[in-house]
């Protein structure tokens, strides 16, 4: 991180001066370089002449919808999008989700959710880069660990092992779980895009077929299945984190 | 002015003021003429709020005299003077120095509408009032607008009435043949009947007459140099021999018009002296009653009351009385009369419509209670042989008259002479209604009841004596006038006449007699039978006269009382909807303004909405896309804003199919009633009668609306004030709530910003804080600020609860991602505590609103943080009854007492005091809005579910929601029987077959 010219670029789009300003001090101290629009039309104007690498954008600007926004910029390119936006519009990030952006914050968020989402986002377009538009599967190999337990799932071998460190009789002991093959696809899919929120739509339409995106029952059968196996309190899910009212999100992989 | 005119104005002038000096009118006279023009100059406009604006009017004999040129040189003068002066319209013709004149001053576009294939160009009246000039010119009075024009008005002078009222003044054009009264008077000069009018009125209110004066021979030379028309039509228009210019014609129209100038100078000059308090030199109050009946005749008669009235100052009554003859007009002469009665209206007359036996009488009656002092009738041309068996109208009138002087003016039938039509029918007797089988019926029966009588007699035949025989007959001449009327009564005694001669006079069973004294008695049976006749058929009459006027007055009860018991505006429509139709045999609309008037009236205008009775929605004919019915509402409109009646009918945009009456109540307007005559016999239009009616429906109407829009007013009122009371309780709570949270960061942060100056900037490096202090100050910024943002998060949530905006996304949906999502946010405060979770593994799939149901868990969750110690016990559990699936969150805290249970749902309440735990628990436990709950109750209503609280044992307190199952259940993927190589899981396979039988599919 030492040449400025290696920081990612941020762009914000946001009408707000003194969020503007929280924003533009975190993310410096956070090795970001920061430009700012304060409107819909000077935001969408910088968001394609000057290639930022990652777009923070607000659904509620004074002078556009947002949403618009984020189809003038998927019309040029494929930077990341990270909406923000206000708790009680799920209609809304869904909507935003649908027309492009790559994820969310609801305001108010903490600067650990913050970064945390610009860097799954920067990750996963630096992978997509490398492999073309569709960016599915950049990893074969996804690990994490959270409250005590290592999930570690090796795609390309098709190897799913839990460990629990603290607790039960046998303290780190790894044990493997199987799945169905669908389970395995919802998985292998989530894995793909870990950290990152995928909606009801798109987790349908990738894994069971675009015929099936209505069918939210599927989704939710397999996704009950998924944490019976890899979690210790399906009830109080860690990894396989619902949304309400707009996804799921497999938590971002971390040792 | 001419000399000539001056003269003449000075000739009828002096008779008039006979303690005037001439030199005393001519100082008046001048001061008058001063004052008119420091009327107009700018000094004087816009003053006080709004006064009335002033009309002028270029006054001429006919066309090409100079109006608009003379109007356009004043304009000119007074635009040199510093006068804001805007040409409205200023009809050109294409006259060059006309043109010239329009130079320099501003012009108002004109509208442009279609209308039958041509494109016209209209007068825009709400343009000019909002460019509001000092000074507004519009040419041409008389016009008629075009059907369709913006205005909505059909003719130009409602337009220019419309400026006046609305602040500005006009100057405008006129020409002597089309004013209303004298209308006639230039047909049978000319022989060109004009039909663009204006009302006298208009002419006499007007503030500044200027005559544009020109002697004939000088308009010839006008036309014969081709200033007046171009082209061919000048030709044509200077033919000395024929058409509208020729000498005679406009010497006769010169004359009218001068003497119509003067008139008006003198009653101005009346008006300015009274309005100075010089003197009264009239004697006040004149009135002159014109008798109008259904003749087309009478609006000859009525123009010429007209000038009678207007030559003495005197205000003109024009009335019609109905009388048991006349009651059954035909359609046509309904119109004709209703059409006089619009004429005299239009001239500027009151109208009255009266009822009784005898026209004279009543006349007469309704004249001494007016204090009129001359009544004006039309010459009747009836057979002198008629007169003499009825009784002359104009006769009764002049015995009964007294100190009423009474003129007749030829040209009119008697006000109560039946109609052609209805004379044609052979008698006076109200018999038109009557089909004509029934007339068959009653004369076979009358027939039926002498032949009994002949059986009687001839059963009683003692000769010689045939006294009983007559008697018999005459009894039964008496029971058919009773029983059928007077044509029964009439072939009755004829035929007893004729059976008596044939049954029981020598020589018997002949026509002839022997005795010639018997010619007597056929002479008296005869007499008898027609005078009892007439008398039975008369109290027929009027007995069937009293029944339908009982009949209306109980239908008028019944539609009172059944208003009285209306008690929303809904009801009131449906009963006005049914009684016109009843009564009126008509379709009706009632429509209210969506909002009360007498707010401000520039405000943004007021809708107009049907009020339907409930399933009904306006007639077809009203409510719709349609560009009619769009027009029909406009003239709603027009009524309700103008507060005078409008379409068929009336003289405002009669083409419109309803008649639109606005409804007045005691503090303003209240609605529009539109009806619509039904076709009867062909016609639909009303007759005065019916109008009648409609007035009683509309006031009625209009008091019933008045009381039920203020009850609706009322209970707003009480409904207003209970939320207001509820904002409060809010404002109080926000402002208690949302200002500790921020009293917590403000200090937190302050003291943070206070120990970096004091340590960089005094030197005081003793003051520091310790890095302990720091973070946790730090760490209430942090804290405190996510319970500000669930604080707003739940007033916003509760107030879109209870506006109902809230609409439901519904999808399927497991138990345990409702509860894991409502855990998510609790997680760091949970893992501090003993935490239990048991969600059932067999429940079935919830339809509900994936977003809204986590919230339900979170708040009862955070409720059991909030209100018990840290340490206790806190679990959730779900399971599934037979047709529901329930969600338990408990605690082992203090509990509730026995009556909080049903409280705690309510807006704002908090747990009590002696209840909550110890305050040292201070962030766990913080105090917020009582809405959580609330807000959790309005969640699980909106889907259907139940929620309430009960105690928990061992103890604590336990809160639960239920929420239906939805069936059918989904259908769901197929199970997989195949492995994918490491084996498959049984335990999905076996889970979900359990619930899914639960579901059962």
């Amino acid at each position: 991180m030492g040449q400025p010219t290696h920081m990612p670029l941020v762009l914000i789009v946001e009408d707000e001066e003194p969020i503007r300003r929280f924003l533009r001090a975190t993310l410096e101290a956070n090795h970001y370089r920061v430009k700012e629009a304060g409107s819909a039309r000077e935001g969408t104007l910088l968001a394609v002449t000057t290639y930022p690498d990652i777009v923070l954008l607000d659904l509620g600007l004074p002078d556009g919808d947002g949403l618009n926004v984020t189809r003038a910029i998927r019309k040029e390119s494929r930077t990341p999008i990270v909406v923000l936006s206000a708790r009680g519009q799920e209609s809304d990030k869904v909507a935003a989700l649908d027309a492009g952006a790559d994820d969310y914050l609801t305001k108010p968020f903490g600067v650990g959710e913050l970064l945390a989402r610009l860097r799954v986002a920067l990750r996963h377009a630096i992978a997509a880069g490398g492999r073309g538009a569709d960016g599915c599967q950049i990893a074969s190999l996804y690990e994490c660990t959270l409250d005590g337990r290592t999930l570690r799932i090796d795609l390309a071998g098709r190897l799913i092992h839990v460990t629990d460190r603290a607790v039960g009789q046998n303290p780190g002991e790894r044990r493997e779980v199987r799945l169905t093959p669908m389970e395995f696809k919802l998985l292998a899919f989530l894995v793909g895009h870990s950290g990152k929120i995928l909606t009801h739509q798109m987790i349908l339409k990738e894994v069971w077929g675009p015929q099936h995106t209505s069918d939210v029952q599927y989704l939710r059968v397999y996704a009950g299945e998924l944490r019976k196996k890899l979690e210790v309190d399906p009830a109080q899910p860690r990894f396989l984190i619902t949304e309400p009212g707009v996804g799921y999100r497999l938590a971002e992989a971390r040792a | 002015m001419s000399g000539r005119l001056l003269n003449t104005m000075y000739r009828l002038m002096t008779p008039m003021e006979p303690n005037t000096s001439p030199q005393a009118t001519d100082e008046v006279l001048d001061r008058f003429k001063r004052d008119q023009r420091a009327a107009v100059t700018p000094a004087s406009v816009g003053g006080s709020a709004q006064p009335r604006g002033r009309l002028k009017i270029f006054f001429g004999m006919c066309p090409g005299v100079g109006k608009t040129y003379a109007m356009l040189a004043a304009a000119q003068r007074m635009a040199g003077q510093g006068v804001d002066v805007a040409v409205g319209v200023a009809e050109t013709h294409g006259r060059a120095e006309t043109e010239q004149m329009l130079l320099g001053h501003d012009i108002i576009p004109r509208v442009r509408i279609q209308y039958q294939g041509t494109t016209l160009h209209e007068f825009d009246v709400d343009a000019a009032i909002r460019r509001r000039p000092d000074i507004l010119l519009i040419d041409e009075l008389a016009h008629s607008n075009a059907p369709g024009s913006p205005s909505g008005r059909a003719k130009r002078w409602q337009d220019v009435e419309a400026c006046l009222a609305a602040g500005v003044n006009v100057y405008t054009t006129l020409n002597v043949q089309h004013l209303e009264s004298i209308n006639d008077v230039v047909a049978q000069i000319t022989g060109v009947k004009v039909s663009e009018t204006v009302p006298d009125r208009v002419f006499d209110e007007a503030d500044e007459i200027e005559l544009v004066d020109l002697p004939p021979d000088a308009l010839h030379e006008r036309l014969r140099a081709g200033k007046v028309y171009l082209g061919e039509h000048a030709a044509r228009a200077v033919d000395p021999s024929d058409g509208f210019f020729r000498k005679g014609n406009l010497l006769a129209l010169r004359e009218l018009a001068l003497r119509r100038t003067a008139a008006w100078v003198d009653s101005d000059l009346r008006r300015y002296k009274q309005d100075r308090g010089i003197r009264a030199v009239w004697a006040a109050g004149e009135r002159i009653v014109v008798a109008v009946s259904p003749s087309p005749m009478s609006g000859k008669l009525i123009r010429a009351a007209k000038r009678m009235a207007a030559g003495l100052h005197a205000d003109l009554i024009a009335v019609y009385v109905e009388t048991p003859r006349n009651a059954s007009l035909s359609a046509q002469d309904r119109e004709t009369l209703d059409a006089n009665l619009r004429l005299a209206e239009s001239l500027g007359a009151t109208t009255q419509t009266l009822a009784g036996d005898n026209a004279a009488r009543e006349l007469i009656d309704f004249a001494r209670s007016r204090n009129v002092g001359k009544i004006v009738v039309g010459k009747t041309e009836r057979p002198r042989w008629k007169e003499l068996l009825q009784g002359s109208f104009i006769d009764n009138l002049i015995r009964e008259s007294g100190d009423i002087d009474v003129y007749v003016v030829r040209g009119d039938e008697a006000i109560t002479g039946n109609s052609r039509s209805a004379r044609r029918d052979g008698g006076p007797e109200a018999r038109a209604h009557k089909p004509p089988a029934r007339i068959a019926g009653e004369l076979a029966a009358s027939a039926g009841v002498v032949a009994a009588c002949v059986l009687l007699g001839l059963a009683l035949y003692r000769p010689p004596d045939l006294s009983e025989e007559s008697l018999i007959l005459l009894a039964g001449v008496v029971v058919s006038a009773l029983w059928f009327g007077r044509l029964a009564a009439i072939v009755a005694s004829v035929l007893a006449v004729l059976a008596f001669n044939y049954f029981f006079t020598e020589p018997r069973f002949t026509l002839n007699i022997n005795d010639t004294g018997y010619l007597i008695t056929f002479a008296v049976m005869l007499s008898i039978g027609v005078i009892v006749g007439t008398l039975a058929a008369r109290a027929r009459e009027q007995q069937l006269r009293a029944r339908a006027r009982e009949r209306a007055t109980a239908v008028q009860h019944a539609l009172s009382r059944e208003l009285s018991a209306a008690g929303d505006v809904r009801a009131v429509a449906g009963i006005v909807v049914r009684h016109a139709h009843d009564l009126l045999h008509a379709d009706a609309v009632l429509c209210t303004p969506t909002t009360l008037p007498g707010g401000d009236p520039s405000a943004k205008p007021i809708e107009l909405d049907v009020a339907s009775a409930a399933g009904q929605g306006g007639p077809d004919w009203y409510s719709g896309d349609g560009e009619n019915q769009a027009r029909e509402r406009g003239v709603a409109r027009w009524a309700f804003d103008h507060g005078s009646a409008a379409g068929r009918g009336t003289s405002t945009l009669p083409s419109a199919q309803g008649r639109y009456l606005p409804l007045v109540g005691s503090r303003g307007r209240v609605g529009v009633l539109g009806v619509r005559a039904l076709a009867k016999n062909g016609v639909a239009a009303f007759d005065v009668a019916q109008l009648a009616t409609l007035d009683s429906i509309a006031s009625q109407a209009a008091s019933a609306l008045e009381r039920v829009t203020l009850a609706e007013a009322e209970q707003a009122a009480r409904i207003h004030a209970e939320r207001e009371r509820l904002r409060s309780a809010l404002l109080s709570s926000v402002s208690h709530d949302l200002r500790t949270p921020l009293a917590s960061i403000t200090g937190a942060a302050s003291t943070l910003q206070q120990v970096d100056e004091l340590g960089t900037g005094a030197g005081l490096e003793g003051v520091g804080i310790d890095k302990q202090t720091r973070a946790e100050l730090l760490r209430t910024i942090v804290d405190e600020s996510s319970r500000l943002n669930d604080i707003i998060a739940n007033l916003v949530f509760a107030t879109r609860l209870e506006s109902g905006s809230v609409d439901l996304r519904r999808e399927w949906t497991t138990v345990e991602e409702i509860v894991g999502a409502g855990l998510a946010r609790h997680r760091n405060a949970l893992t501090a505590r003993p935490f239990r979770v048991h969600v059932a593994s067999d429940l079935p799939m919830l339809r509900v609103d994936n977003a809204m149901l986590p919230q339900v868990v979170h708040n009862l969750v955070e409720n059991a943080l909030r209100y018990t110690a840290p340490g206790t016990a806190i679990g959730v559990s779900a399971w599934t009854s037979e047709t529901s699936v329930v969600v338990k969150v408990w605690d082992e805290g203090a509990g509730l007492a026995d009556d909080e249970e049903s409280k705690v749902f309510e807006r704002f309440y908090r747990g009590r005091a002696s209840k909550t735990p110890a305050p040292q628990a201070s962030s766990a436990t913080s105090t917020g809005m009582g809405l959580g709950l609330t807000i959790c109750e309005g969640i699980i209503r909106v889907h259907g579910g139940r929620i309430w609280a009960e105690a928990n044992t061992p103890r604590g307190v336990a809160f639960l929601f239920s929420l239906p199952i939805d069936q059918p259940q989904p259908t769901l993927p197929e199970q997989e029987d195949r492995a994918d190589g490491r084996g498959v899981s049984s335990a999905a396979a076996s889970s979900r077959g359990g619930w899914r039988g639960t579901g059962g599919s």
